[in-house]
């Protein structure tokens, strides 16, 4: 019996790299993905229909994607800008605001949503001054998207960043000579090759809203109907040992990231169109 | 339009970039600047083109006799090319050249079709037909820096820069590109500076060289002047290879002529390889005694070194193989060096 190998690489170890990966990838994220599938395959099709598409649940996907849609943007445009200083500037404390890029990912996150409350509540630092100007932050949807806001920063910061300490200044010079003027040279030349980076970061920064439950829990206040997040409304149906309509929401949300990620996906490949082929 | 330059200084914290430096190009002319690594070469370049603003207190920078030093790049009106190119990666070869165009003010920018007319007269210049929709990362290393060109000049500059333009690509594209730039200087004629730290390079392709050191210009001239003529030990030495030997000893040896000892001279005699005359050892020769270290054979020219053998020190001569077969000179034998013809730099010395 002759044996076909492939040809020998100089770099060993790939049928066990790959053996581990798979193993690895399938005890954390698959398996437990797919129990959800199969929890929810064994409700009847009106079951499902009722489980993820009573007006209660739709409310919330509004809210949840909506709020993270929004928090995904706004990160994105301040992020770039807080990247764009972190890189560009060299002024006294830069390495301390740096460091605070970081404070979303390490913070525990009900300690986040319990400090943004108390200072958004209508008697906190900055809720008090809101208030008279009829903004209401605390226990509405707008605390919700706040909340998302702080806990996607850092993910846009950080994807940026390495990118944007890579471009070259020589692109701006060459801008610069060719008559561009600065808002053309940000909006032709630095943007576009920044493009790619912003939409990872965005996406990164969009999964983690829709996922978030910690924080948003105690600044929304958890109305039905109004300020109710679909990661809550699956916690509230575990409590209440509804299991089938739990996994049924978490199928739907499941899909409805893919989806979106999905799509985000495709957008970069085509913002990377330019790059090597 | 000629360029002046006139006490220029800069000076990056306490290193000094350029130190009151003065420079005429004349209109029409392809001048190199060249100078090693550190010698302010790009420097210079990048203030002519307002990327970079001398020091406070200093010079001036004239373009055809009007001062411009205060003028923002962009209005300078002159073309820069880049050693990494700085193509715009989103832009396909057409947009990256339209850039300059389509950047302008509604009321000066060609419309559409002149545009498009202007770019494909462009793309045929650099010789990129048919490549206008690639992207730059589609493009080998010499065609990029052709279409960094095309669109350095499709803002009709009247000043070309071009800041060590063949640096980054391999020796024979590199020769390739360098001929072709020269040909299209004789075309369009438009006042060219380009940077170089590559000798053959700026010999071979300028008007005029501008040699730079530590901060400041060496000597000016055409190529040849330069060349034979340098005006001190440092542009000898950067022109090329050299020997530096000790007069005193050649000259009693009879390798040449003795010069007239002198008060605080270097006593040194500058001497290139290929100025070395070597003979066979054999009654009645004259010359210094030398023994044959190396012969390095592959190449034009077959290149030796040899050991005097009175001083211990060594000489790198050139000579042409068949010569060498003539004269049966092969390692470590014993031959004569002699000089053709030296350069020092003691005041009125020279052989």
């Amino acid at each position: 019996m002759s044996s076909v190998r492939a040809p020998r690489s100089i770099l060993p170890g790939f049928g066990l790299s790959l053996g581990f990966t798979l193993t690895y990838l399938s005890l954390i994220v698959l398996i437990p993905l797919a129990a959800a599938f199969i929890k929810t395959a064994g409700m009847s099709w009106a079951d499902f229909v009722s489980a993820v598409a009573s007006p209660r649940v739709l409310a919330s996907y509004r809210l949840s994607f909506g709020a993270s849609l929004a928090a995904g943007l706004v990160n994105a445009a301040f992020g770039l800008l807080v990247a764009w200083v972190l890189v560009r500037y060299s002024f006294p404390g830069r390495r301390v605001v740096d460091a605070l890029v970081d404070l979303p990912f390490a913070l525990p996150t009900a300690v986040a949503g319990i400090a943004l409350t108390a200072i958004y509540a209508k008697n906190g630092w900055v809720g008090q001054w809101l208030e008279p100007a009829g903004i209401k932050v605390a226990y509405t949807q707008l605390g919700v998207f706040v909340a998302l806001t702080f806990i996607g920063l850092p993910f846009v910061v950080r994807t940026l960043q390495p990118v944007l300490q890579e471009l070259e200044p020589e692109l701006e010079e060459a801008s610069a000579c060719l008559g561009a003027n600065r808002w053309q040279t940000i909006t032709r030349v630095i943007l576009p090759e920044l493009l790619p980076a912003l939409l990872t970061g965005f996406a990164l920064a969009f999964a983690r809203a829709l996922g978030e439950y910690g924080s948003v829990v105690f600044i929304s206040g958890n109305m039905p109907m109004r300020t109710e997040i679909t990661p809550l409304l699956i916690m509230t149906k575990l409590e209440q040992y509804d299991y089938h309509g739990a996994t049924a929401i978490a199928v739907v949300l499941l899909i409805a990231s893919f989806s979106t990620l999905l799509l985000i996906n495709l957008l970069q490949k085509w913002s990377r169109r330019f790059h090597r082929v | 339009m000629s360029i002046q330059v006139s006490n220029i200084r800069k000076k990056f914290g306490s290193f000094t970039a350029l130190d009151g430096v003065d420079l005429h190009v004349p209109r029409g002319k392809l001048v190199a600047l060249l100078g090693p690594s550190g010698s302010g070469k790009t420097t210079l370049l990048r203030i002519i083109a307002g990327l970079e603003h001398a020091d406070p207190g200093s010079g001036k920078i004239l373009f055809h006799g009007e001062d411009v030093t205060d003028v923002s790049a962009g209005r300078r009106k002159v073309g820069f090319v880049f050693q990494h190119y700085a193509l715009f990666r989103h832009m396909t070869v057409f947009e990256n050249i339209a850039f300059g165009l389509k950047v302008r003010s509604r009321r000066e920018r060609p419309n559409r079709s002149e545009i498009a007319d202007r770019v494909q007269k462009l793309i045929k210049l650099v010789q990129l037909e048919g490549l206008d929709a690639r992207y730059p990362t589609q493009l080998s290393g010499g065609q990029r820096q052709r279409v960094a060109l095309a669109r350095a000049l499709a803002v009709e500059p009247k000043v070309l820069l071009l800041d060590e333009p063949f640096g980054a690509l391999d020796a024979k594209v590199r020769k390739e590109l360098r001929r072709w730039l020269r040909r299209f200087h004789e075309e369009i004629h438009l006042t060219t500076v380009f940077v170089t730290h590559d000798q053959e390079e700026a010999l071979e392709i300028a008007d005029e060289v501008v040699i730079m050191n530590q901060a400041k210009v060496e000597q000016v001239g055409t190529p040849q002047e330069v060349y034979d003529r340098p005006a001190s030990p440092f542009v000898y030495q950067f022109l090329g290879n050299v020997n530096m030997l000790r007069a005193q000893a050649l000259a009693h040896a009879g390798a040449h002529p003795a010069p007239a000892a002198r008060e605080g001279s270097d006593g040194l005699i500058y001497v290139r390889p290929h100025d070395i005359e070597l003979v066979p050892d054999s009654p009645g020769a004259f010359g210094a005694l030398a023994v044959v270290r190396y012969l390095h054979m592959a190449g034009p020219q077959a290149r030796l070194t040899v050991e005097l053998v009175q001083t211990r020190e060594t000489v790198e001569a050139e000579i042409s193989r068949p010569q060498l077969t003539a004269l049966g000179i092969g390692l470590n034998d014993i031959v004569r060096v002699r000089l053709r013809q030296g350069h020092s730099f003691d005041e009125d010395y020279a052989i």
